[in-house]
């Protein structure tokens, strides 16, 4: 489902160009739950933009979901996050301006999913929101809001999962329930989940630990 | 492409009201609205006039003759045409050997008016006008002779008894200036007072209500027929769309200063939405990288946040439609009755359609560019935030798409609106200033990035804001110089507006005009007023009405002349024959003719008129006197102080040219100290038939006009102001995000809010004095331009005027920054730190 073969991501900055990424291997399974875990700065969120489409690589292959992502223009990679990836936020990062149920349809109607409006009434449903639908972000509580973005995430179909520190800015107990969904849904729906987190623990619900440290990838163990 | 999708999420996005859009709703609101108001008024007033142009006219058709009344053959042609009336006005002095003033008389007969009703006071007696001595005046006679109805006094030899007091008259307009009250009589009275004599400037009107067809079209047919068939009666004939063609020039002129003024204030309201886009993208951008994580096409992001631009856009042209529609309502119930022209209350669409397309095409034209940016936002914004370098690549595409809106603007207000060369010539001088603002900000940013870093770390603060990477320099710059450029302009056009109506008389001005002494009278005459106290000099000429009715044997009605001085060919105008250069007058080309010439007749020509009717030394003009064309060789150019208010006149002919057509003498007299009220009534006692103009009073009437015009241009000044503020605000607002962040770190480490004022205060202080520079001197041009090609005055620069103008303006849009500044000075370093 994800295979990427020596990535390499060099991003220029002011203080001159920053080494990133330095030839990362990975190859994930569908269905496959991987943890991705490493100090910050060590290329966690780069890796997951990587596999998003939305940032290119400076060399290497990466291939998701079938489709390889190099020398892509930006708008058939906006197609194809449309049609394969689902990105969860620390920040959820919801439509201020639209309600629960506007949220999760957005992504497609402009695909142009028939009855996208019911899809997303199931998909809040599933994250048990069916009584939250026309709210706005700013009336639902933290957790409400991340559930939402789960929706978002899941409600086209997505085969691959994207969560960058999902619970960061959750207490621990809606932070537990998030992810209680999280695993369940991607369960249901045969999704690969890739999961950014600092926290080991969570990690170890995953199949496999990968640990970034100074751009670089390694297995870790369990 | 889904715009069904885009309009259903904008107006979803908008259901949260609209916030955020209020420095966008108002800029294009005032801009369209300055463009509705001003078309929709003199719209309103052209139809009034045309709707009021019976009444006005007081028929359909005017035939008019100077000098002579109609043969019996033309009397014919028009009596066969209709019901007529026939109206005699000339200008007399009336007295009471007491008081003299000038007066208009009109005489008039039992079918006048033919159209409109003449009202008189509730204690007038009926007939008004009755017989030999019973007269109607305009109640300002009886101040001005200190009279009450019932009264008598003298025109001529005649005494007339005040009758009626007139309240409303129907055709009033359509005599031009009027310099005295109005006196309406009888032809019995006037042929009894003996005011008409050979050669005397009387005006003879024969008014037509038409039988049948009353259309202009029958009207315009007639008239042809009547050229055709009298082709020797030199007489003016006007159709009733024609009825106030000085006041309808004159709203006009003033339409055209406002339209003018109306479409600065939409530009530079289009500055204004670019930079409230440019704050709705930077607010929006954790949206759209959300949007862009959600895999939905940049084109389909644009095309949403475009649609609801536009939807805010429909609200601003909605809200400036309604307030130019209900424009023509409100100033005929308001306004209706100190207005001096007819104005017709319903709605004109075609003003407000205008406005319309402006309104969309500017918003378009503003908005693509800085939406354009929406494509230079990353989905990842949404993992580095603030950290994302926003990768510029400039979009040609959408820039060329802009300026291809703007052009197409541009086009439709060249078609759109009279003088297009004009109309070019200003829009290019709009367009120039924006480019040449642009090259003056980018100079700017460069000057700062290259000089050496002050050690005041205030100052080393303020410009190192000018350099940065997202720096508002260029859209404060931009703003803040087309502002006051524009308020640099309209304050030199109101000192120079102010300045002619206040210093209108010239140190050494006449006191009074004498209008037809007559030739055998004017010895007499001189050595009089020579001998009252007070008088200086004397100065006389000899004067006859005539019209140019060809150049170069061509029509004088097929010449296009400059639209400065096509007055010169319209209608009657005085004309003089001197044997030598008249006093006041330089002779700029060719030579003045010997004092005993009696060859082909010459004439002599002012300089300006010369030049923008295109003739040369040599040409051939002929001019129509009492029925008689007379050519002339044109001999020389002259140039004309014409504000030394001497004698001069436009064409002076050599003597043999002229001074055998019976002629009077118009004569100027300049007093300093004396009585002026005696000598006008004992000059009036003694010289009946000579009618004197005071120069202050023919100056008020000028002075009135003028008012009105200045009132029009402090209106335009009020409403670009406003736009003006609110562009600034715009352009500080887009950088508002930005600056809220920055005042945070740099509170979270030390700096007060005092320091980051100040530094604040030296940013747009160095800001506004390169906009305040090119204001003075962009604005000074434009003023220039504006009073000697549209309003058709002297410009007069006032180095006082623009310099605090653009200091004053540029300080309280820099206290009104600061205002919107403070708020990011304030903000509590935890909201945003917690969020980072």
């Amino acid at each position: 489902m994800i295979s990427l073969n020596n990535v390499h991501l060099r991003l220029g900055s002011r203080a001159g160009e920053v080494h990133i990424l330095r030839g990362v291997s990975l190859a994930a399974k569908p269905g496959e739950a991987l943890g991705i875990v490493g100090p910050s700065g060590s290329g966690k969120t780069s890796l997951l933009m990587v596999i998003a489409g939305l940032e290119p690589v400076t060399s290497g292959q990466i291939e998701v979901a079938g489709m390889s992502l190099h020398d892509k223009s930006e708008e058939q990679l906006s197609k194809f996050r449309r049609d394969n990836v689902g990105i969860v936020f620390q920040s959820f990062h919801l439509i201020p301006t639209l309600t629960a149920l506007e949220n999760v349809a957005i992504p497609m109607e402009f695909r142009g999913t028939k009855d996208a409006v019911e899809k997303a009434k199931l998909g809040l449903d599933r994250v048990g929101l069916s009584h939250r639908l026309t709210h706005y972000p700013g009336q639902l509580s933290g957790g409400e809001q991340q559930r939402v973005a789960i929706a978002r995430a899941l409600a086209s179909g997505a085969r691959v999962l994207l969560a960058d520190e999902p619970t960061g800015n959750l207490d621990q107990d809606t932070g537990e329930a998030i992810i209680n969904l999280l695993f369940d849904l991607k369960d249901k729906e045969g999704a690969t989940l890739l999961l950014v987190t600092h926290d080991r623990a969570l990690a170890a619900r995953c199949n496999r630990i990968i640990e970034v440290r100074d751009g670089q990838l390694s297995e870790a163990k369990r | 492409m889904s715009p069904a999708l885009w309009l259903g999420y904008a107006l979803k996005n908008l259901r949260s009201g609209l916030r955020g859009f209020w420095i966008l709703l108002t800029c294009l609101a005032l801009g369209v609205a300055s463009i509705a108001i001003i078309g929709s008024l003199s719209a309103a007033i052209e139809r009034g006039l045309t709707e009021q142009g019976q009444p006005l006219l007081g028929g359909d058709l005017e035939f008019s003759l100077i000098h002579r009344e109609a043969t019996p053959e033309e009397q014919t042609f028009i009596d066969s045409l209709g019901q007529t009336s026939r109206i005699a006005t000339l200008r007399a002095m009336a007295t009471t050997g007491k008081a003299s003033t000038l007066v208009e008389v009109k005489a008039i007969d039992q079918a006048f008016p033919l159209y409109g009703i003449m009202t008189y006071s509730a204690d007038s007696k009926t007939p008004a006008v009755d017989g030999l001595a019973e007269v109607a005046v305009d109640p300002l006679l009886l101040g001005r002779l200190n009279l009450k109805l019932g009264d008598t006094f003298k025109i001529g030899t005649t005494e007339l008894q005040i009758n009626a007091l007139i309240e409303n008259e129907p055709d009033r307009l359509s005599d031009g200036i009027v310099l005295g009250p109005r006196l309406l009589m009888s032809h019995e009275a006037l042929t009894a007072t003996g005011l008409i004599q050979p050669g005397s400037l009387v005006t003879w009107r024969y008014r037509v209500k038409l039988v049948g067809d009353t259309s202009l079209a029958a009207a315009k047919t007639i008239t042809e027929k009547a050229k055709t068939q009298f082709p020797k009666a030199d007489w003016r004939i006007r159709g009733r769309d024609a009825a106030a063609s000085g006041a309808e020039r004159f709203v006009e002129r003033l339409g055209y200063f406002m339209t003018l003024v109306g479409i600065s204030a939409l530009v530079i309201g289009g500055a204004g939405i670019a930079n409230a886009v440019s704050a709705f993208v930077n607010r929006r951008t954790s949206t759209i990288a959300t949007l862009k994580c959600l895999g939905i096409s940049n084109q389909n992001v644009f095309g949403l946040f475009l649609t609801e631009i536009l939807l805010v856009a429909v609200l601003g042209v909605a809200v400036a439609l309604a307030v130019g529609a209900a424009t023509p309502w409100l100033a005929k119930t308001f306004f209706g009755h100190i207005l001096p022209l007819p104005i017709s209350s319903s709605i004109e669409w075609a003003p407000l359609f205008i406005a319309m397309v402006l309104g969309f095409i500017v918003t378009l034209a503003f908005a693509i560019v800085p939406l354009s940016r929406i494509a230079n936002i990353p989905g990842a914004a949404l993992f580095r935030s603030h950290l994302v370098e926003q990768r510029g690549r400039t979009a040609w595409g959408y820039l060329a798409s802009a300026l291809a809106l703007l052009a197409l603007a541009a086009l439709i207000v060249i078609m759109v609106f009279q003088n297009r060369w004009m109309t070019m010539i200003y829009l290019a001088g709009l367009a120039g200033s924006f480019i040449v603002l642009a090259l003056l900000a980018w100079a700017l940013i460069k000057l700062v990035g290259n000089l050496p870093k002050p050690s005041n770390i205030l100052l080393r603060h303020a410009l190192q804001a000018l350099n940065r990477p997202g720096s508002s320099a260029l859209s404060v710059i931009l703003a803040l110089g087309l502002g006051l450029t524009l308020f640099v302009a309209l304050a030199l056009t109101d000192s120079t507006i102010s300045r002619e109506i206040r210093a209108g008389i010239p140190d050494k001005a006449p006191a009074f005009f004498f209008l037809d002494v007559r030739n055998d009278e004017l010895p007499a005459f001189r050595d009089s007023v020579l001998k009252i106290k007070g008088v200086t000099s004397v100065e006389n000429a000899p004067m006859l009405r005539g019209r140019i009715i060809k150049i170069r044997d061509i029509a004088a009605d097929k010449i296009n002349p400059d639209s400065g001085v096509a007055w010169a060919l319209r209608g009657d105008r005085g004309l003089t024959y001197s044997d030598q250069l008249p006093q006041g007058s330089k002779l700029v080309e060719g030579e003045w003719w010997a004092k005993d010439y009696a060859g082909t007749p010459l004439v002599s020509m002012v300089d300006e008129i010369a030049n923008g009717i295109g003739v040369k030394i040599g040409d051939k003009i002929t001019v129509n006197v009492l029925g008689r064309e007379i050519e002339a060789e044109i001999a020389n150019f002259r140039q004309v102080n014409w504000r030394s208010f001497g004698i001069n006149f436009v064409l002076v002919f050599s003597p043999n040219a002229l001074n055998k057509a019976p002629h009077s003498h118009v004569v100027t007299i300049n007093m300093e100290g004396g009585d002026e009220a005696k000598l006008l009534n004992d000059m009036a006692q003694a010289y009946p038939s000579a009618t004197a103009v005071r120069v202050k009073d023919a100056l008020t009437t000028v002075s009135d006009l003028l008012g009105k015009m200045l009132a029009a241009v402090r209106g335009a000044n009020l409403l670009t102001l406003l736009t003006g503020i609110l562009v600034l605000s715009g352009a500080l607002a887009a950088g508002l995000s930005s600056r809220s962040y920055e005042a945070v770190v740099l509170k979270t480490y030390g700096a007060t809010r005092r320091q980051l004022l100040y530094a604040f205060m030296l940013e747009y202080g160095l800001l506004g004095l390169v906009a305040a520079v090119f204001g003075i001197i962009v604005g000074s041009i434009a003023s220039w331009f504006l009073a000697y090609y549209v309003l058709e005055m002297p410009f007069v620069f006032s180095p006082l005027v623009a310099i605090a103008t653009a200091l004053a303006a540029m300080v309280l849009t820099i206290f009104a920054g600061l205002i919107v500044t403070a708020r990011a000075l304030s903000a509590k370093p935890s909201t945003y730190l917690r969020n980072e």
